[in-house]
């Protein structure tokens, strides 16, 4: 198996060496170089990394018609670092499995970096065979970003078969699976987990059908949450087993950035807390997510960034994080954008409850159409030594002026502010 | 010159000198984003002026352009102000200069221009001679003959 092991391409592509230390004429006399600037050869004087670095933006089909250029161009494409098969290039899917095959069979030993594998089909299942192929020959060129696509016309994502292969990728870095229902092949399992984790940095999951149910300690047993940084779950229908609270993330010691998108539970069971908690995370988004009837708690520590957006009215949540540090919550509501039925002009929304305990010498709160209930409802749990002692230095509270209500809440919401913290300026912009 | 070192670099202007002698003052901490002239920069700490041989004053201009105003709105517009022609000495200097943010961009527009075109053309605006025996040709297009489907009428 050949790597590359530093830069993406060799240094060798270099057209020029800077002669040492300055130039001399003579050196600006150089013939090739008139040739070069005077546009004689243009592309032909691009090394080769380059070409193929052009290359891999075009479909890989695409990139093999150029071995008919010439004869440098002839076996030039069986290098590029990046295979992009598109089934929808072709009229057959037949036709697709041959051209897939061939360039696996004709390609030379060097990496590839990039998989863009997209198999849209007419049937439900998908090649099992024809991916499996793929995925065997990509992790085997230490292959670094895997993107795959298996949506079937009408019923949506088909099931697929994670190869062995795939967990085995020590070079894998990015992994998204988009329209397909993924499950782990039927290897012979060990009891306990395998010790070779996927080092993923990044894993995006975006089915479109979202009937099919998934827990996340599934997910997290299949893929190996532990060295994500990045974790995308898009259009997830979550089932839940365990008893009252759910707290999927808390092993996932290096994640960063969370991002969870049209997400929901299964009707019934619900976990009463939803706890989103990872030792490291800094950015966490939640987008057109349902919580009916769950309390959703935020309480990652290094948490900086909140976005909360066009979530159903109702939904309840409350922070539980130790000291803050350059804290923004942005929480957006639509305005009968998304279609809600529920959701009328005027009514009273209660958006959630915040609770904010420690110290954070500036946050930043910007509101656009939400209610924020406080006042006596949020009492600071007796046993939290510095409660009442925020020291916050800066408050700017942006408050949308859609609902009335909220608005006539405003003395409230700041007196509670001030409350928390005895040192704090206060900004309450309405917009 | 320890007292030159000392100071704030980034206010420091730099001279680069094209192959056709235009010059550009450009700021160091523009110039330091092609790698070629920091590792010159690197070697030669008194230099003021350096020589770009095979960059045209044109494309050098269009080269320090972007890099002083790259984003994504920036890029995705970048490209469709230039020929096939421009493209492609725009890359060899990005290359040369071993910028990779621009040569990023500029691989992708060309791909794109190209992407769905017959080889003939692709021949004409690379400028590449065909050195394939006609039977050689014939071979390879038969070869493959799945990837020459549905390409674009010249």
């Amino acid at each position: 198996m050949v790597v590359r092991q530093k830069s993406d391409f060799p240094d060798s592509g270099r057209i020029l060496k800077r002669s040492k230390p300055l130039m001399s004429d003579s050196a600006l006399q150089d013939k090739d170089t008139n040739d070069a600037v005077e546009g004689k050869d243009k592309f032909e004087d691009m090394p080769n990394c380059v070409v193929l670095h052009t290359l891999s933006f075009m479909e890989t089909k695409d990139a093999v018609r150029t071995c008919v250029l010439s004869k440098r161009w002839r076996n030039l494409w069986t290098g590029i670092p990046c295979l992009n098969f598109n089934s929808k290039s072709f009229s057959r899917l037949v036709d697709f499995r041959r051209f897939v095959v061939c360039v696996l069979s004709r390609r030379d030993s060097s990496a590839v970096k990039v998989l863009n594998y997209s198999r849209t089909g007419v049937d439900y299942a998908t090649d099992q065979n024809l991916f499996n192929k793929v995925i065997d020959y990509v992790t085997s060129h230490g292959v670094e970003e895997i993107r795959v696509n298996l949506r079937a016309k009408g019923r949506g994502s088909p099931p697929v078969d994670i190869p062995l292969s795939l967990f085995n990728c020590v070079s894998l870095k990015k992994l998204l699976l988009k329209d397909c229902h993924p499950s782990k092949a039927t290897w012979i399992l060990p009891f306990e987990p395998p010790k070779h984790l996927l080092h993923l940095k990044q894993f995006t999951l975006d089915p479109t059908a979202p009937g099919h149910p998934y827990s996340f300690a599934g997910l997290a047993n299949i893929f190996g949450f532990a060295t994500l940084t990045t974790l995308n779950l898009c259009r997830l229908t979550l089932s839940f087993t365990g008893y009252e609270t759910l707290n999927p993330f808390e092993n996932c010691l290096n994640l960063k950035n969370l991002l969870l998108r049209e997400i929901r539970f299964m009707l019934e069971p619900v976990p009463e807390d939803f706890v989103i908690s990872a030792p490291q995370l800094n950015n966490l988004t939640l987008m057109c997510c349902r919580f009916f009837k769950c309390n959703l708690v935020i309480a990652a520590p290094k948490l900086i960034s909140f976005n909360y957006l066009y979530a159903a009215p109702g939904a309840m949540f409350e922070f539980n994080i130790p000291s803050v540090h350059n804290f923004t919550i942005n929480i957006c509501e639509p305005q009968n954008k998304l279609g809600a039925p529920h959701q009328k002009p005027g009514e009273k929304t209660k958006h959630g409850l915040i609770k904010m305990f420690r110290e954070g010498p500036e946050a930043e709160l910007s509101f656009s159409t939400a209610v924020v209930s406080c006042g006596a409802v949020i009492m600071p749990k007796k046993k939290c030594p510095s409660c009442c002692r925020c020291q916050w230095k800066a408050l700017n509270l942006r408050v949308g002026s859609t609902y009335k209500v909220f608005v006539n809440k405003l003395d409230q919401i700041t007196a509670y502010f001030r409350h928390c913290s005895q040192h704090g300026e206060y900004d309450v912009l309405s917009i | 010159m320890a007292e030159e070192k000392s100071q704030a670099s980034s206010s420091k202007m730099l001279t680069l000198k094209a192959s056709d002698g235009v010059l550009f003052e450009v700021e160091l901490n523009i110039a330091k984003e092609m790698k070629t002239v920091q590792a010159y920069i690197d070697d030669c700490e008194d230099i003021e002026t350096i020589p770009i041989p095979n960059v045209l004053g044109k494309h050098l201009a269009i080269v320090i352009e972007y890099i002083k105003k790259t984003n994504e709105e920036y890029d995705a517009e970048f490209e469709k102000q230039w020929n096939m022609d421009d493209l492609q000495l725009l890359l060899l200097a990005a290359n040369y200069l071993n910028i990779s943010g621009l040569q990023e961009c500029l691989c992708k527009a060309i791909a794109k221009r190209i992407e769905n075109k017959s080889p003939e053309y692709v021949r004409k605006v690379f400028n590449i001679e065909n050195d394939h025996s006609p039977e050689e040709e014939a071979k390879l297009r038969k070869e493959y003959k799945w990837a020459f489907e549905g390409v674009d009428k010249d």
